[in-house]
């Protein structure tokens, strides 16, 4: 998904229909621009109000990965012969986004049905084929 | 073998559906009004069965088979197919479920097996 200009970002949504959330003050650029991304993207009644606390930690969380992987890109992933920081910073960023998202239903797996179910390794008919393989 | 009990099955298929959150239980109570308790029930069963054996979106779940010892039967030609939408597992399970006395409605086939045939020994 390109990012949208702040030009773009300024634009007034002319077919608003329900209204979707709009940015905290609080966030910086960047993780405004993931807020304006995310929430146009999906339907306006995904979020409520309520799921705002997670969607800013959402944010900031893709923000900090994004700054993180820009920084890896271009110093590398060892410098002086040492592990770059941003390599950790990257790590704790992407799975603050894997528990969120789950939560905020952005993954696939979240998103079909409304499902707040554990995932297992393999399917019961993935399972039951394999059992008749081995018959 | 034991009556097999749909309705107490399908209730308890739209009880596990609705406590899944807030909008799952609206989106039943709109689908009784619009299409009656039956079809928002058996829509209840087959997204807990879907869930619970973790299928993929185009695998059919045990409740939507029509006979268990010909799976084909009644699934129209637009269904992906026997190698990937799980139609001959889905009928294997409805057999082992029926079996045991188990509604085919059942919003946990798995568990609802298990206990039948702890009740079994």
């Amino acid at each position: 998904m390109p990012r949208r200009s702040s030009a773009d970002l300024s634009v007034i949504q002319l077919n608003a229909g329900a209204s979707r959330l709009r940015p905290p003050a609080s966030l910086s650029e960047a993780e405004r621009t993931v807020f304006v991304d995310l929430v146009s993207t999906n339907k306006p009644e995904h979020f409520q109000p309520s799921d705002m606390p997670l969607l800013v930690r959402y944010c900031e969380a893709t923000a900090l990965g994004d700054l993180a992987a820009e920084h890896l890109r271009t110093e590398g992933a060892v410098i002086g012969g040492r592990p770059s920081p941003w390599i950790v910073v990257q790590e704790k960023a992407v799975r603050s986004m894997l528990g969120l998202s789950m939560r905020l239903r952005l993954s696939p797996q979240a998103r079909a049905p409304n499902n707040p179910s554990r995932q297992r390794a393999t399917s019961a008919y993935e399972r039951l084929r394999l059992t008749d393989d081995r018959d | 073998m034991t009556e097999i009990d749909d309705r107490a099955a399908l209730k308890l298929a739209i009880e596990t559906y609705s406590a899944w959150d807030i909008g799952c239980a609206e989106q039943i109570k709109a689908l009784m009004r619009r299409d009656g308790w039956p079809r928002a029930a058996v829509f209840a069963a087959s997204c807990c069965q879907s869930d619970v054996l973790d299928l993929k979106p185009w695998q059919i779940p045990p409740c939507h088979i029509l006979n268990a010892d010909n799976p084909d039967d009644g699934l129209g030609p637009d269904q992906p197919g026997p190698a990937s939408d799980g139609r001959h597992q889905a009928a294997q399970l409805l057999r082992r479920m029926l079996a045991l006395g188990v509604s085919k409605y059942h919003p946990d086939p798995l568990a609802a097996i298990e206990a039948a045939e702890k009740r079994a020994r």
